[in-house]
Formats: C-alpha cells, sequence, structure tokens
C-alpha cells in the first residue's frame, strides 16, 4: 500500500470505506478505459478509521475529475505520481456551484431532453446535497 | 409607487412580498377596467406570443383575454403540431425565433425547468404559465389575489392544500408564496401524492415554517379558512397509478359540514371528480370567481413587466 509502487499515475486517497468501488464505477463511466486500477478497501485510517484507496496506472485525473468526487467523498485526495514521486496533490474544496459534471436525476428536467448544461447549488455539504437551478429538484450525487 | 422588477416571471420566487402587493394593486385597476367595459390602450402595439406546450384551458385564455383587454395581440400555439417543434427544433431555438417576433412569450411546457431555459435564450419577458410539475407561478398571482379580495390579509390564516401535491404545480408555488406572507400550511394528499421533499425542506429552511402533514382532509378541514383542492395530474401518472388514485379523495357537501362557515373553496380547475359537483351550491365555492381572477392579475403581469401599468 505504499504509493511508491504505482511508477506513474493517480493515488485517490481518503474515499470513505465503502465507496470504493462505486467511484471506480463513476470513473469508468467517464474516464477511465483499459488503465490497470487497484481498488484498496477496508484500509487502517488515523483520520477516517477506515478508508477506501484507488490506484490507476498510467492516467492522470483532472481538476474538474477531483471536484466531481469530493461530491461524493468530501475528504478525498489526489496525488498525481510521475518515476514514483507525488508531483502534484489535489485536495479539491467542494465548491458552491456545479456546472455540468453530472446529470440530473429528475427525469423530467429539461436538462435531460434537450442537452443544457446542468446547474447546481451545493445545499448541504454532510451529506452533498445538490439542488437543480432549472427543476430545483434536491438529490446526493452517487 | 416606483418598483422595479426582474425581466422574467420564471419561479415565484422571482417576486418579493413588495412585488406581489403591488401587483394585487394594478390588479385592482385592472378589474375596475374589465367591469366597467373601459377601453384600455396600455398595450396597443404589443404582442403576446401564448407558446402552449401542453393542453390549458383556463391559463391560455386568460393569458389571451388579459393581451386584448389591453389592447395588444396574440399568436401561439396550443399544440406543436404544425409548428417547427414537431421537426425536433429545441426550446431555445424556438424562443430565440419567437422572441424577434414578439414583445413577452408566456411558455407552458411539460419539462420541469424549462420556463428558466426559455429565459436564458429571450431578450423579451419569459413568463412561466407551467413548467412540468415544478411551479405554475401566475396560478399562485391569483391565488393569493383570490384570497387577500375576501381575506383581506394572508398572514396567520390556515390554509390546507388537498390532492395530488406531488405533482401538482400550482401547490409547490403557492405553498412558498404562502409561507412568506406568514400563512399557516396543512397539507392532505394520499400517499403517494404527498408534497415532494424540496418543498417540504425549503419551507423549514428558508421559512421556519413546518407544515402540518395527513393522508385525510378530515383531519384540518375544522380549523381551515382556505380549502385548497387539487385534482390528479393524470398526465404525470401511468394509467395504472392514475386508476388507483381516482376518486381517493373528495370533497362533498358531508364533509364541508366541518368547515368553517367562512372558509373558501378554491381549485385551479380543471376539476374532475376531486370536488364533488354538489358543492358548487355551496356559497363558500369560490373556484370560478378565482379562475376570473386571472384575468385581472394577469393582465397586471403582462403590463407591468412590459413596463407599461402606470
Amino acid at each position: 500500500m505504499k504509493t511508491q509502487m504505482l511508477e506513474n499515475g493517480t493515488v485517490i486517497d481518503h474515499l470513505p470505506a465503502g465507496t470504493g468501488l462505486h467511484c471506480l464505477d463513476i470513473l469508468k463511466k467517464h474516464h477511465i478505459g483499459e488503465e490497470s486500477i487497484i481498488v484498496f478497501i477496508n484500509v487502517p485510517s488515523e483520520v477516517l478509521g477506515k478508508k477506501d484507496m484507488i490506484k490507476l496506472q498510467d492516467f492522470y485525473i483532472d481538476e474538474q475529475m477531483a471536484t466531481f468526487l469530493s461530491l461524493i467523498a468530501p475528504n478525498v485526495t489526489i496525488n498525481i505520481i510521475h518515476e514514483h514521486t507525488v508531483t502534484k496533490k489535489i485536495k479539491p474544496a467542494l465548491p458552491t456551484t456545479i456546472e455540468g459534471l453530472i446529470p440530473c436525476v429528475n427525469s423530467r428536467c429539461i436538462t435531460n431532453t434537450e442537452g443544457y448544461t446542468t446547474e447546481y447549488d451545493i445545499k448541504s455539504k454532510h451529506p452533498v446535497v445538490l439542488k437543480c437551478r432549472y427543476c430545483e429538484f434536491e438529490f446526493t450525487p452517487g | 409607487m416606483t418598483i422595479q422588477f426582474q425581466k422574467d416571471l420564471v419561479n415565484i420566487n422571482d417576486l418579493s412580498n413588495e412585488h406581489i402587493e403591488y401587483l394585487f394593486h394594478v390588479a385592482d385597476k385592472m378589474k375596475a377596467i374589465i367591469e366597467n367595459k373601459q377601453q384600455c390602450t396600455l398595450c396597443e402595439g404589443k404582442i403576446l406570443a401564448a407558446l402552449f406546450y401542453e393542453p390549458s384551458t383556463r391559463t391560455r385564455f386568460s393569458f389571451e383575454s388579459a393581451m386584448h383587454r389591453l389592447g395588444g395581440s396574440v399568436i401561439g400555439f396550443s399544440s406543436t403540431e404544425g409548428t417547427s417543434v414537431s421537426k425536433g427544433e429545441t426550446l431555445a431555438d424556438t424562443i430565440r425565433t419567437i422572441a424577434n417576433y414578439t414583445d413577452i412569450i408566456a411558455i407552458r411546457h411539460p419539462n420541469e425547468g424549462s420556463a428558466r431555459v426559455a429565459s436564458q435564450y429571450s431578450k423579451v419577458p419569459i413568463i412561466n404559465a407551467g413548467d412540468g410539475g415544478h411551479q405554475h407561478p401566475t396560478q399562485t398571482l391569483l391565488d393569493l389575489y383570490s384570497i387577500q379580495l375576501r381575506k383581506h390579509q394572508l398572514k396567520g390564516l390556515n390554509v390546507l392544500l388537498s390532492g395530488d401535491l406531488r405533482f401538482g404545480r400550482t401547490t409547490h408555488s403557492l405553498s412558498i408564496a404562502l409561507a412568506r406572507f406568514g400563512a399557516n400550511l396543512f397539507f392532505a394528499s394520499p400517499p403517494g401524492l404527498e408534497m415532494p421533499d424540496y418543498i417540504i425542506n425549503t419551507l423549514k429552511e428558508e421559512y421556519n415554517l413546518t407544515p402540518k402533514i395527513a393522508n385525510d382532509i378530515r383531519d384540518y378541514i375544522h380549523i381551515s379558512d382556505v380549502i385548497y383542492m387539487t385534482r390528479v395530474q393524470r398526465e404525470r401518472l401511468g394509467e395504472m397509478e392514475y386508476l388507483q388514485y381516482r376518486g381517493s379523495y373528495v370533497l362533498t357537501n358531508e364533509l364541508l359540514k366541518n368547515a368553517k362557515s367562512d372558509a373558501m373553496i378554491l381549485h385551479p380547475l380543471p376539476r374532475v371528480d376531486e370536488i364533488s359537483k354538489e358543492v358548487d351550491n355551496d356559497p363558500r365555492a369560490l373556484y370560478f370567481e378565482q379562475a376570473y381572477n386571472g384575468v385581472p392579475m394577469r393582465m397586471a403581469l403582462i403590463a407591468t413587466l412590459l413596463g407599461v401599468e402606470r
């Protein structure tokens, strides 16, 4: 479980225990293709007690994707690794508004029928609750 | 009185209480114009587009009547057949086009948030005439106006909203507006048709109002100053689901024996079977008076958004 094991890629750390596979599903839907992936589940953690972690070989997560993950895992930390060294650490702050990234879960929302960019206000951070600016539907992403 | 309005009315929260009270004042003047059969030219040379992607009787005709009574004219459609919408034109493109031909647009659309999209693409004022199960702010204005005319206040009134509160968009806008004016809210709906959580949360978080909730109108009818009924929104339910709810709540003379002698019975109409026809003869049944108030209130709104009401 040492980051040194990863030569190049991304370590997604501090995911709440039980959310690792779910986050991986989301990453697969949006970005990841054939890269090598390791998911650690129920890793002991001083901060969270237990946590999940994902290592992605030769794949780099951008700021937007990091923000997206923060909606599911508010304490997430992203480490970008080059040649066994952490070259960048992303600790995304949960924004007050979100544009795009995820579809509205309300199937009757206009953003789901004609492809308008979604916009949300963040109503609550623990747990994260989004409010669609179009249909005002509230939901927890994931 | 000088008061600045936003360009559009998409959500009832686009209007402050002060805006709404101003519209009451303008609607009173419009009512006098109608009742005295005065010639009105406030909107002479102006064109209203009435874009109704969903069926409507009262809302569409009252918008059209309002614009004609203001001396303006109306174009539009009541079904998308025969328009480019049936060819797949997006809402944004339709709005950008129609905004070039008209001075103000009233839109009813089946998708929630559609009026917000329309407002983003229009250079002329957009009025939300109902967007899916979301909001119907002009109905809220005429509902508030109807209550104000009879009760002379909104603060402290006990208002019972009953029926399909899940999809009944009129109750969504109305409950928010009533909370802002300090009314007490009571919700009664069959299980499965309850008020959406986001409305309940908004009432609690923004207006510190926890509505009383029941599945039976009998629980609160005796303390209600206003009994606001709504039909089951068949068009937003599957047929089997609709049949399950049809006839599951009906306001009858028998039930009204327990209601206050000065209670107001309102309904945004159309009625299906949720108010028994025998109730029509009860002096407390005011839903057709309420429908009439839609014209002066929409005259007030159109004239105000066009800046010609004074």
